[in-house]
């Protein structure tokens, strides 16, 4: 492997490619890896990858035993546990868990699932995987950047964790951290250096997910490889295109709001606090005002929605049409959904503001853009169906994950037309029903779609296959779990159950959930468990896992043209050009039910070139070919797209 | 295939001697834990008290698992000795396939469970006259998304049991077709756009309204933890208030100087008179909470430093609520419904709907902050 990896000069021979003046350790003929640039301080992309995707495991494990310890709450607050004590000492006198340590619990399982795990670790990993694989790129463009964007998100979760062992506890004002809860340590323990350390990691991972997302654009936009045009690269692609942009654009604002929060902490500003009494004293300090926080924290926290989401419906678009052997159904308006979406999501924010005290009139203007947002997420799923009509399914288990990052997005999507209506938020804001949806929409299907994307590219991670059998069990009783889990809590929110409650003996008319939620803890104790399953068949495979094919899943993409061996620089050779889009499967006329990106027209025979234009369909169904999109009025958004991106320039040929 | 498959079944020297084989090892070893388990049950039963540990949780959970090893290992083992026979005894693809709508019944089952046992949970019928037109829209809603969530997961599962590969098929290559991108964008947007025209209308009714001229004003005061509320005396008017003025004595920081507030009433828990309007001021002392009164169908946020208001009717009395709920017992409650520290989860104020002679009564027994305009009746009551 490392002969070949050093005979080769990867810049050689692609001015176009030329790398980074910094990306200067290797590919150079004679430089040696040593461990520490190999595997620590390493600068190739599918190093960084894995790197990443380690630290998301063991966040996500991490997340998963925090909500395991407060669904034991939860579940049994009728009972003690004496092993929480010698677990948690004081926060578990007695063996009860301490109501501030509650808050700290969910505060911490919040931030760490949703930036750590599903940005960081999904994000993180699959961009810096499959960008310069299926881009036709030898590296990102900045792999020195890359490398300190890791290291970066790695101090940060040291500094997030470390908060955990402070005296006064890590912070517990949620993961949304609204003022002044968050920024008075008078008024909840969790925050003084808990809060602290919160935002010092926060900040450390801005700093992070920007020069990633700057890497990821610039990689895709300048590092494309000859024949690779926009509209040929895979829906992947895409799909952490729209992801970086969304970053770039609103983790800046989340920073500001951290800092103005840092500044209410610890300078005597008053930013966001005003006519305040606690502990005793009226604050000094008045003018301010909370709602601007929620305004600057929301202004990201939205994208951030579509930030953990859009990458894994990326990768489930990749999965579904690769393993249904089927083109991908309407990839322009996939695109254009995509775009719809990254748009859209940037001025939705305020749904989640709807009874904070906002002006009313604002509240109309966010639920019609909330709801029209609805519309692009749609088409996604109808189009995934489309996808599956009439295809050739293999389930792998990347592809049942798949399906159920589907079936979860839809169910997790429709209780959005709920929640989204500002009158219908008013009863239901901050209750279960809200826990049901964002879990569903947000924590699992994007959950989903990592694990598809990790058995789906685990081949072109570690040069093994992951077990097959563990996979479907694995999938089987996570699917299971995860809808055992949350459905129920749908209907603790219509009886008006407000979430993050440490117990709910407090009120008459909650007292009757007991039993769901001691289910609730049950189920969430299977799905845990389940997770193990996939940590074993993870880490044998490593080692013994089969050796992976060269394609293992007959797929079209770029990355299954490089060698099992995974060299620095990706391709021995030149880099490949790209000749088609990335969705001739089961082209007619063509020999095999896949062609690679890589193959000209010339090597096909005669009936499989040209520009695919659909099959014709058999039998009493739809009879209407595919126009080309000049010949076709515009007739809804999605055309209106496509046929945007074509005067610009971006058509697929 | 099928006849090797009997022969294989049948044969017992096929799969009697693989219990020693290594795989069949693993199935012993399941069936041991599992008999420990079951040994164990009676000592464990003892050993843990009721109010301490899982009681017969870990246990139950042991055997389960012990259960499904020996089975799957039985089956492995099977599975494993049939190969050699070049049997395939599962077709793996088609398994998942049929899985697919096994969990898609079950799935459906699930849901409808949900519906028929656990609706009567839900809050009962909305005690105020806008939370009537919101539960009209929720069930609007919910017959549209469930219509939705039903015809796209059945879509969903079965046609992964009916395209489920096979040898010798092609898939169909139908990359799109403009007509249906149009129609499904198309048929959603009309359906979002009803939604959103009937949800900003009802939306409007309930926050973008003039109060009525004799509605009830009161503020509600939250701080950690617990609630405080304030009604206007004969006046009608509540006096002034500053955040500075607020001691151990004057918890609500009410203006001594206003004498629009010397006869305000502090009460500790809320009483409302039936149908009569009511304008809810809200107010919070140290961080935000939230005025959450299920019931009613009223939530608003309560804001350090920004008065907020909610605005509505109640019109169910609270006993005309316990013959609803068929509860005796029942009582509206008012909630935090905002993280606001340690005992978040026990901000509670009884909320209750009277008649308007019942209210009277009430009002009437009800003491000032200031105390200072009725002193005959303090000493009234201290004779």
């Amino acid at each position: 492997m490392s002969t070949l990896a050093h005979s080769h000069d990867p810049s050689h021979g692609h001015g176009s490619h030329a790398h980074d003046p910094a990306h200067g350790h290797d590919g150079h003929g004679h430089h040696k890896e040593t461990f520490i640039t190999k595997y620590i301080f390493s600068q190739d992309h599918k190093m960084i990858a894995k790197q990443y995707l380690l630290s998301g495991m063991l966040m996500a494990l991490i997340a998963a035993g925090l909500s395991l310890l407060f669904r034991l709450q939860l579940g049994w607050p009728d009972r003690t546990f004496p092993w929480l004590e010698t677990l948690l000492g004081e926060w578990g006198k007695g063996g009860r868990l301490d109501p501030n340590f509650y808050l700290a619990l969910v505060t911490l399982h919040g931030t760490l699932m949703v930036f750590f795990v599903l940005t960081a670790g999904l994000s993180g990993t699959f961009s810096n995987l499959l960008i310069p694989y299926q881009v036709g790129a030898r590296d990102m463009a900045s792999p020195f950047l890359n490398m300190l964007s890791y290291w970066l998100f790695f101090l940060s979760s040291v500094i997030m964790l470390a908060s955990l062992f402070v005296e006064s506890g890590p912070a517990s004002a949620g993961w949304t951290i609204y003022p002044p809860l968050s920024a008075l340590p008078q008024a909840v323990p969790g925050s003084g250096l808990g809060m602290t350390l919160w935002l010092i990691s926060m900040v450390l991972f801005i700093a992070s997910a920007l020069m990633g997302a700057l890497n990821y654009i610039t990689t895709i936009l300048n590092m494309r490889t000859p024949g690779m045009k926009m509209t040929r690269m895979p829906l992947t692609v895409w799909s952490f295109f729209c992801t970086a942009i969304l970053g770039v654009l609103s983790f800046p604002v989340l920073l500001s709001a951290a800092v103005l929060l840092v500044f209410d902490r610890s300078f005597g500003t008053s930013f966001y606090l005003s006519e305040i009494y606690i502990a005793g004293e009226a604050l000094t300090r008045t003018g301010g005002s909370p709602i601007l926080f929620q305004h600057l924290f929301w202004f990201l926290g939205h994208p951030e929605v579509y930030i953990v989401l859009m990458p894994a419906l990326g990768l489930t678009s990749e999965i579904i049409a690769t393993n249904a052997r089927k083109p991908i159904f309407g990839y322009r308006a996939m695109v254009g959904s995509l775009l719809g979406i990254s748009f859209l999501s940037f001025i939705v924010w305020g749904h989640h503001m709807f009874i904070t005290g906002m002006n009313p009139f604002l509240g109309n203007v966010f639920m019609i853009l909330t709801l029209v947002i609805a519309v692009p997420s749609a088409v996604k799923v109808f189009n995934y169906l489309a996808t599956l009509w009439r295809g050739n399914i293999r389930f792998t288990p990347a592809m049942l994950f798949a399906i159920g990052v589907v079936s979860l997005f839809i169910s997790g999507g429709l209780t959005g037309i709920y929640l989204g209506n500002a009158a219908l938020d008013i009863n239901l804001h901050d209750t279960y029903f809200v826990v049901a949806h964002f879990h569903i929409v947000m924590g699992s299907a994007s959950m989903f779609g990592m694990l598809a994307g990790v058995y789906h590219w685990y081949p072109k991670m570690y040069g093994r296959m992951l077990d097959e059998k563990l996979g479907y069990l694995h999938f089987w009783l996570t699917f299971a779990s995860v809808y055992l889990v949350f459905f129920p809590m749908h209907f603790m929110g219509l009886d008006g159950v407000p979430r993050r409650y440490y117990q709910f003996t407090g009120f008459e008319f909650m007292t009757e959930w007991m039993d769901m939620n001691r289910f609730i803890s049950v189920s969430a104790i299977m799905a845990t468990a389940a997770q193990l399953i996939f940590f074993y068949n993870f880490f044998r495979s490593i080692r013994y896992g089969r050796v992976a094919p060269q394609n293992p899943w007959n797929a079209n993409t770029l990355e299954w043209t490089t060698p099992v061996e995974r060299l620095h620089g990706n391709w021995p050779g030149e880099i490949p050009h790209v000749h088609r889009w990335p969705y001739d499967y089961s082209r007619p006329g063509a020999p095999q039910d896949f062609i690679l990106q890589t193959v000209p027209d010339e090597d096909l025979p005669l009936a499989a070139r040209g520009r695919p234009t659909n099959e014709a369909l058999s039998g009493a169904a739809v009879t209407e070919r595919a126009k080309t999109p000049s010949a076709q009025p515009v007739a809804s958004s999605s055309v209106f797209i496509a046929r945007l991106l074509h005067r610009i320039g971006l058509r697929r040929a | 295939m099928k006849k090797a498959f009997l022969n294989s079944f049948f044969m017992n020297r096929l799969h009697l001697p693989a219990l020693f084989q290594p795989r069949g090892f693993t199935a012993l070893v399941g069936v041991l834990a599992l008999f420990l388990a079951v040994l164990a049950e009676p000592a464990m039963a003892q050993a843990v008290a009721p109010t301490e540990g899982f009681g017969d949780g870990p246990k139950l959970v042991i055997a389960l698992i012990a259960l499904v090893w020996v089975i799957l290992a039985g089956l492995k083992t099977f599975s494993a000795s049939m190969r050699s026979q070049g049997v395939r005894l599962f077709n793996w693809n088609k398994v998942n396939a049929v899985l697919m709508v096994f969990f898609l019944v079950v799935f459906m089952l699930f849901v409808l469970w949900h519906f028929l046992k656990l609706m009567k949970f839900t809050l009962p019928v909305s005690a105020s006259a806008h939370g009537v037109e919101l539960d009209g829209m929720l069930s609007v809603t919910f017959w549209i998304t469930i219509a939705v969530f039903a015809l796209t997961q059945v879509l969903l599962f079965s046609f992964a049991l009916a395209y489920r590969y096979k040898e010798g098929r092609k898939a169909l290559f139908y990359a799109d077709n403009h007509q249906l991108e149009f129609y499904w964008t198309v048929v959603p947007a009309i359906v979002l756009t009803v939604l959103v025209l009937y949800g900003t209308k009802i939306w409007r009714e309930i926050t973008q309204v003039q109060p009525a001229k004799d509605a009830l004003k009161f503020e509600l005061f939250a701080y950690q933890f617990g609630w405080q509320a304030r009604y206007p005396g004969a006046d009608g008017v509540l006096g002034g208030h500053d955040f500075r003025l607020i001691s151990a004595t004057n918890s609500m920081g009410i203006e001594e100087t206003d004498s629009a507030g010397r006869d305000d009433l502090l009460v500790s828990e809320i009483t409302l008179p039936v149908n009569r309007p009511v304008l809810m001021k809200l107010r919070a002392r140290d961080v935000i909470h939230s005025a959450y009164m299920p019931h009613f169908r009223v939530q608003m946020n309560v804001v350090p430093g920004m008065p907020t208001q909610f605005y509505f009717t109640p019109t169910v009395t609270t006993k005309q609520m316990q013959e609803i709920t068929g509860n005796s017992n029942f009582v509206y409650e008012l909630a935090c419904n905002k993280i606001c520290g340690a005992a978040h989860f026990n901000m509670r104020m009884k909320v209750n709907v009277v008649t308007d002679t019942e209210y009277a009564t009430w009002l009437s027994k009800q003491r000032t902050y200031f105390r200072r305009p009725e002193p005959a009746q303090e000493l009234l009551s201290a004779r």
